[in-house]
């Protein structure tokens, strides 16, 4: 039962000071609406026939919202390897933790599961409110058709972040190294632009990431394709789950064995 | 002797707050890509939106027809402006979660010289990256702004410092008094940032938040330096007169809100620490 009570530790940390429950939403919303807002003053209102060309979805609040819900979610676990181990090491918890009879690995799959489970319920709020404040369409059939695109999508997103958890026990202070990093991805799976304005090979490239399947799945949801009409999506998700975290999981063990003689990064 | 052992302090501050900056050299580079990453983001959403680079609707709203030159100059005004409000309050949480801020205040300086040598060392950095940036951003996005026009605007951007200075001082008394200040930060940064008009015009926000952006000294600074910069300084007198008023207001209100914060902190002590 280690698992429970490593995300029931996370969630008593965090809802401990409600202020900080409101900071995180309002923050998550403050970038939301400086993108949104760039955009409709760029386009002079809320339609770009541009977009809907190049994505099949025109209405730029939508697009934005989705994206950036989805993009906040996805980097979610690798910000629980690098600052939720980091912070352990800096209480000097963590060894602590290691020399208990729980596995490593359930520590911080514990760790990951928690900050997904919060950020998917913040970002469950501010996309409430950004659907408010942008009067955006929402149905019951929608919402229901994307859940298993978004479960699907968050399995993979914990791979992904799975890579940092090797990663943040080897080297000192990864946080910069992450934060460019999950900015790039904004760039690379077209969050608040479409793919189109970029090169061909960063497009192909963009197809590594799972949000750039993501958000393109949810998207075509939301403007009415069924999911015959987006299994090429379906399937890259289905692809990168597996994928990654095989990568993860090898760099992982492999950041365990060296750790094991060199020790935690300098701490 | 008094003054040299002040700048002496300052300056011992200010050594202090760089060192700490500089021994994670990976945060400098993080916080310049920072600025590329918001201007390569207005390119980018322009140019997938509208195919151009040049926008009639901004232009209406603004006078701007180059979003990229606009956001740019929003971006360096607010990234300026942040710098007083995250100088004075994160210099007295750092040390409050690192337990040492009861020695900083009990050492024979004015706290005023504390504050101001980590703000010192901020717009040093401040510096430092808009010198990076302004000449990255002219060959790398193209942007046009006539450089006469951007430095007979430093002075406007000046007037606003004083307004921003005064706003990070109340924020600093505020501070003094809450268990766990961080998000009282975040909240108080992400407001600045949202009601700056850096990214957009205010003049497209619902009208309760366009009122809470001209009562704050950051959006009239932004509008005022981007007139000055577009039209000169006799177009932008309106803007300026405002912004002149509402700097010294938030100077005085800074200086006598912080006074009062201190002496009640000298009798009741640092809230919970």
């Amino acid at each position: 039962m280690i698992l429970p009570a490593v995300i029931e530790k996370e969630f008593r940390m965090f809802f401990r000071y409600p202020l900080r429950v409101v900071s995180s939403i309002l923050v998550g919303l403050v970038f939301l609406l400086q993108f949104v807002f760039f955009g409709q003053a760029v386009l002079g209102g809320r339609y770009s026939q541009l977009l809907a060309t190049s994505t099949g979805m025109g209405d730029y609040p939508t697009y934005a919202l989705i994206g950036y819900v989805l993009w906040w979610v996805s980097v979610s676990p690798m910000e629980a390897y690098v600052w939720g181990v980091r912070r352990e090491l800096q209480r000097g918890t963590f060894e602590m933790n290691i020399l208990s009879p729980a596995k490593i690995l359930e520590l911080l799959s514990g760790l990951a599961i928690s900050w997904l489970l919060m950020d998917s319920a913040l970002m469950g709020v501010v996309f409430a409110i950004g659907a408010v404040i942008f009067d955006i369409p929402l149905t019951v059939s929608v919402i229901l058709k994307s859940i298993p695109i978004i479960l699907a999508s968050l399995f993979a997103f914990l791979g992904f972040g799975f890579i940092f958890a090797g990663l943040v026990m080897l080297l000192k202070n990864i946080g910069p190294f992450a934060q460019i990093f999950e900015f790039s991805m904004i760039f690379f799976s077209g969050v608040f632009f479409p793919l189109s304005v970029m090169p061909e090979w960063l497009v192909a490239f963009s197809k590594t990431f799972p949000l750039t399947h993501a958000t393109s799945a949810v998207r075509a949801i939301f403007v009415g394709k069924t999911y015959a009409e987006i299994q090429g999506e379906i399937i890259w998700l289905l692809f990168l789950i597996p994928l990654y975290w095989m990568i993860g999981y090898l760099i992982f063990k492999w950041a365990e064995k060296i750790t094991r003689v060199i020790g935690y990064g300098g701490y | 002797m008094e003054v040299i052992n002040e700048l002496r302090a300052l300056y011992g501050v200010a050594v202090k707050s760089w060192r700490i900056f500089l021994s994670y050299k990976l945060w400098f580079i993080s916080d310049v890509m920072l600025g590329f990453f918001f201007v390569g983001q207005a390119l980018l959403i322009g140019i997938g939106l509208t195919g151009e680079r040049n926008s009639p609707a901004l232009q209406r709203l603004t006078g701007y027809s180059d979003y990229v030159t606009f956001a740019v100059l929003g971006f360096m005004v607010l990234g300026f402006g942040l710098t007083f409000i995250s100088g004075f309050v994160w210099s007295v949480v750092d040390e409050l979660y690192a337990g040492t801020l009861e020695y900083s205040f009990a050492a024979p300086i004015r706290r005023l010289t504390f504050f101001m040598g980590n703000v010192l060392t901020r717009i040093f950095l401040s510096l430092i990256y808009m010198s990076i940036y302004v000449p990255l951003f002219v060959i790398i996005f193209g942007i046009h702004f006539n450089f006469l026009n951007f430095i007979k605007a430093l002075p406007v951007l000046f007037v606003g410092t004083a307004g921003m200075i005064g706003m990070g001082m109340v924020a600093a008394g505020i501070v003094l008094y809450l268990k766990d200040p961080g998000p009282f930060i975040t909240i108080l940064e992400m407001l600045v940032f949202a009601l700056s008009g850096a990214m957009y015009p205010i003049s497209i926000l619902p009208k309760g938040l366009q009122i809470m952006a001209k009562i704050l000294p950051y959006a009239p600074t932004s509008e005022a330096v981007r007139k000055v910069v577009a039209y000169g300084y006799e177009k932008a007198s309106q803007e300026i007169s405002y912004l002149i008023f509402l700097s010294l207001l938030y100077a005085l209100l800074g200086y006598l809100s912080y006074k009062w914060s201190e002496k009640q902190a000298k009798t009741i002590g640092l809230k919970s620490y």
